[in-house]
């Protein structure tokens, strides 16, 4: 009788079907990288002896680098870490024919940097009125400087900011409110290709070792923009240096509505980092206390990818962090400048723990006018057992926001790779957010958002008084009976620079009204309502 | 004729009722049967592919053979699966547990242990189902399969199901730490402070509770609450550390890592122990699997100088630095020795002591020892 219940009880619970809490939506994102003339492969270079950069590494840019009014990509490029033979893997350039059709144009552009590349940040930081590059690498960082055409010239010793340690992430943001792009360079650990360690798998084949394996955490670093093309490296001064750990994703927002803009450093198996502006250019590391640096149940996770935005329509800005298989994306919730850890609530906990996530950032993927995630993935470690062709290799997810800060996953199917960096915008101009994604030796992809629940959206590109896409401002708009808030922010997610023009979906309202705009500087702006499927563009006033 | 007719029915009756009895008696008899074979036969164990570890491999062949010479045997099945938990290869312990299960459905030990792996991989929803059968067949006393489904509801948000959960788990066996721990966490999740501070600021809880995990939710209360400077107290005091809770079958599992990893492992808490003789043995036996670990070699060479064989110590460690001249760690504990050390005193010896910390330095800058030993040289 015993054994008769108990199987009855495996029944019931063994078939109840976790899946029925997942939407099936096809086709959504479609790769359409081929057709489209995008052909790009980040070179691991792996050998016999694994090279920790070769699994971790990987960004993507969209972004305009020749002010045709389209979206190019920038793609940043590996190679091998040991052979010096690097030319052969500059990163790469490909120009939008304004239709979503692409050209690689890097051996004219200037932008092909050789270094075994990590990531890549955007902004205009000498205030030309045209987007610069700042290329992370395991070696030199690099500074490229747009002429405004999309060509471009390493202005890297003149600006002083070559930080010669292997950087991951990094974001422009104006720490100090005087009108210039600071720069902040999240360092993952201080390694060389001669420290490089012996860590087997438990097969015993030789695999990428732990981070905490090298005890070697990297210090960050962050310039100030003296205004004349030139960086000085404020990190003693302005306190950045106080703590620190290995550094994987930036992100810069204002989490206790002072004003000044805050910085969060999510890190690698140890404490996150939340630098709070003092306002007078130096940083307070508020993590612990702020309820952000570990999780509920008191971990540090190993940090990867991460971004803000408003999920709840509470007006203050909540923080996720996707971390290890394993364990759960961290999606913290702002109380008024201190968080709760909401991941339990949100439904993300159990949908994140079966990959490693890279990749990923807040965008309206359907345009219903909730915010959605997209996750790259790829082990870090290869799985025991049976290895497949690329034993790293993970489905990457979809996942669809809901009302009140809920989520729930969405079927994707499809190929696996080792994906890392993604960047978000909409690169064909039909209204729905598209994504790029570098992939580890693949083919990357160029998913093209067929919307298919066809919502309707509105589209806000703000230029600064130079005339270069803003950053950091803050819009705020009535939606129905809802009051939401929106950043315009490049940086975020995983080693990578999205289009920071805001691409608002709007589901089947007539469009948005009450729309307030608040620039960097403070100064506010309020517009005229816009109506479903208009895109408008608005200067920021001298 | 009508008398006949009800005979026959009557007849028929009777057979028909005979018949279902056969029936019935034969299905039970299929299920016994079906259920004995199953028991008396059991799948084949599940072996790795390959296994590099010349101490786990004969450990892991040694237990498969077991399961495989009497498969209806529950003990090796376990220790098979024990052993790839314990060295980590889940995926081969999640198999090895689901045939367990499958056996002896019955058994607790099975569920829980299933439970923890595929959580350790990331499949919580299929922990929690595995756990959730478990807690049906949890003996009277146990309550760790309910304060751990508890908990893992909690991370995913189901709080209702927590909080009956944790009921049963209180019947069990009151006030264990889990449990309180499980319902300040609650409160916390129902934005109740209040409720929360109450639950987690005893004494007696937190010296219980490892790393200073109860501090991080008080922290969290306080903060909730409003009570910043509270809450900064609080987060001073707390760890950074994850706290592991043990349940009944851990020490178990620990018993059953085996491997280098393990006697590594080993070695340095003899060592902790001052168990020299032990420490001896044990990296003898090391090196008959893998000469070359330097961590050995280090610990080797530490041996040497706890015994007093000075020269040795120092002759195992130049040779470390020899071949690894990024080894800081070795280079510390050369200075250590070497500031132990009479004839190491003199101030020519002193200087070369203090260059082998100023390289530590120029590797790591930040490096914990070596500006404390520097520090001490100066001061001498």
């Amino acid at each position: 009788m015993k054994l008769t219940c108990l199987l009855f009880l495996c029944c019931i619970v063994g078939c109840s079907d976790t899946a029925e809490q997942k939407v099936i939506l096809e086709p959504w994102l479609v790769d359409e990288a081929k057709q489209r003339g995008f052909d790009f492969v980040w070179e691991s270079g792996a050998g016999d002896f694994p090279y920790n950069p070769e699994i971790i590494s990987g960004g993507v840019a969209l972004l305009d680098v020749d002010g045709d009014e389209d979206l190019d990509i920038y793609m940043v490029q590996g190679g091998s870490v040991t052979n010096s033979e690097q030319s052969a893997f500059p990163n790469h350039l490909f120009l939008n024919d304004g239709n979503g059709n692409f050209t690689n144009v890097t051996n004219s552009s200037g932008a092909g940097d050789t270094h075994f590349g990590t990531g890549v940040t955007t902004g205009d930081y000498d205030n030309d009125g045209d987007v610069d590059l700042y290329i992370t690498n395991v070696e030199e960082n690099v500074l490229l400087q747009n002429d405004g055409t999309g060509h471009f010239a390493d202005v890297t010793a003149i600006a002083g900011v070559g930080d010669p340690r292997w950087s991951s992430s990094a974001a422009f943001f104006d720490m100090d409110k005087d009108g210039d792009l600071d720069l902040y360079v999240a360092n993952y650990i201080d390694w060389a290709p001669d420290i490089e360690r012996e860590c087997p798998a438990k097969s015993g084949v030789l695999d990428y070792c732990h981070p905490q394996a090298y005890r070697a955490p990297a210090k960050d670093t962050l310039y100030r923009n003296n205004g004349d093309g030139t960086f000085a490296n404020v990190s003693e001064k302005s306190g950045v240096h106080a703590v620190w750990g290995n550094g994987l994703g930036v992100v810069v927002g204002d989490v206790n509505d002072d004003g000044f803009l805050d910085v969060f450093v999510a890190n690698d198996e140890m404490n996150n980092q939340l630098w709070i502006n003092q306002g007078d250019a130096t940083f307070i590391d508020d993590a612990i206390v702020s309820g952000v640096a570990v999780d509920s149940n008191g971990a540090p996770k190993a940090g990867m990818g991460t971004d803000f935005a408003d999920v709840n329509d509470d007006g203050l800005l909540d923080l996720i962090v996707v971390n290890l298989s394993g364990e759960s994306d961290s999606l913290f919730m702002n109380q008024g400048g201190w968080f709760t850890d909401g991941t339990p609530r949100s439904g993300l906990a159990t949908i994140s723990r079966q990959y490693t996530r890279f990749g990923t950032g807040f965008r309206d993927l359907n345009n219903d006018g909730y915010l959605d995630l997209y996750m790259s993935n790829g082990r870090v470690q290869m799985p025991d057992g049976k290895q497949p062709a690329d034993p790293y290799a993970e489905q990457n997810v979809l996942i669809k926001g809901l009302p009140g800060g809920k989520f729930v996953e969405v079927e994707l199917g499809g190929v696996e790779h080792t994906s890392r960096g993604i960047a978000y915008g909409d690169v064909n101009g039909d209204g729905a957010m598209d994504i790029v994604v570098l992939n580890r030796d693949a083919p990357a992809y160029l998913l093209i958002n067929q919307n298919p629940e066809a919502g309707g959206f509105v589209k806000l590109q703000l230029f600064n008084e130079h005339g270069a896409p803003a950053q950091d401002a803050v819009v705020r708009f009535t939606l129905g009976d809802r009051k939401v808030r929106r950043e315009v922010r490049t940086g975020g997610g995983y080693c990578s620079a999205h289009d920071p023009s805001l691409h608002i979906g709007i589901g089947d309202a007539s469009g948005i009204t009450g729309v307030e705009i608040t620039w960097s500087n403070d100064s506010k702006q309020s517009i005229e309502d816009l109506h479903a499927g208009e895109a408008r563009t608005v200067h920021q006033a001298k | 004729m009508a008398l006949m007719s009800q005979k026959k029915r009557s007849e028929g009756k009777g057979m028909r009722t005979a018949g279902i009895v056969l029936t019935i008696l034969g299905t039970g008899i299929s299920l016994v049967v079906v259920l004995v074979l199953l028991r008396s036969t059991g799948p084949t164990a599940i072996r790795p592919a390959l296994v590099s570890d010349p101490i786990l491999r004969p450990t892991i062949q040694a237990y498969a053979d077991a399961v495989d010479a009497n498969p209806s045997a529950p003990k090796p099945r376990m220790e098979l699966g024990m052993t790839y938990e314990g060295a980590n290869m889940d995926e081969l312990a999640e198999q090895t547990y689901k045939q367990y299960v499958e056996l002896y459905p019955e058994r607790v030990i099975g569920w829980y242990r299933l439970a923890i792996v595929q959580s350790k991989q990331g499949e919580i929803e299929k922990a929690m189902e595995s756990l959730a059968i478990g807690t049906t067949v949890a003996p009277p006393k146990m309550s760790a399969p309910h304060w751990q489904l508890a908990l893992w509801y909690i991370d995913t948000g189901r709080l209702e199901e927590a909080k009956s959960q944790l009921d049963i788990a209180h019947v069990k066996r009151p006030n264990t730490v889990q449990v309180q721990i499980a319902r300040g966490r609650i409160a916390l999740e129902e934005n109740d402070p209040e409720l929360a501070i109450e639950i987690l600021n005893k004494e007696q809880l937190i010296s219980a509770v490892p790393d200073g995990y109860v501090y991080q939710l008080l922290g969290r209360a306080y903060r909730a609450n409003g009570e910043e400077e509270k809450s900064r107290k609080a987060w001073s005091r707390a760890g950074e550390k994850k706290p592991t809770w043990s349940d009944p079958w851990t020490q178990l599992v620990v018993e059953h890592v085996v491997g280098l990893n393990a006697m590594r492992q080993e070695i340095m808490n003899q060592m902790q122990l001052n168990n020299m003789p032990e420490v001896r043995r044990l990296v003898a036996e090391y090196f008959t699997y893998d000469k070359d670990n330097r961590v050995v070699r280090r610990l080797d060479a530490s041996c040497d100088a706890k015994q007093g064989e000075v020269a040795q110590a120092l002759m195992k460690f130049v040779t470390l630095i020899k071949e690894d001249k990024t080894d800081t760690v070795t280079m510390v504990l050369l200075a250590k020795l070497r500031m132990r050390v009479n004839q190491f005193q003199t101030p020519t010896e002193i200087s070369i002591t203090k260059e082998i910390l100023t390289t530590v330095l120029e590797i790591s800058p930040e490096n914990k020892q070596a500006p404390v030993l520097l520090d001490a040289l100066i001061q001498e």
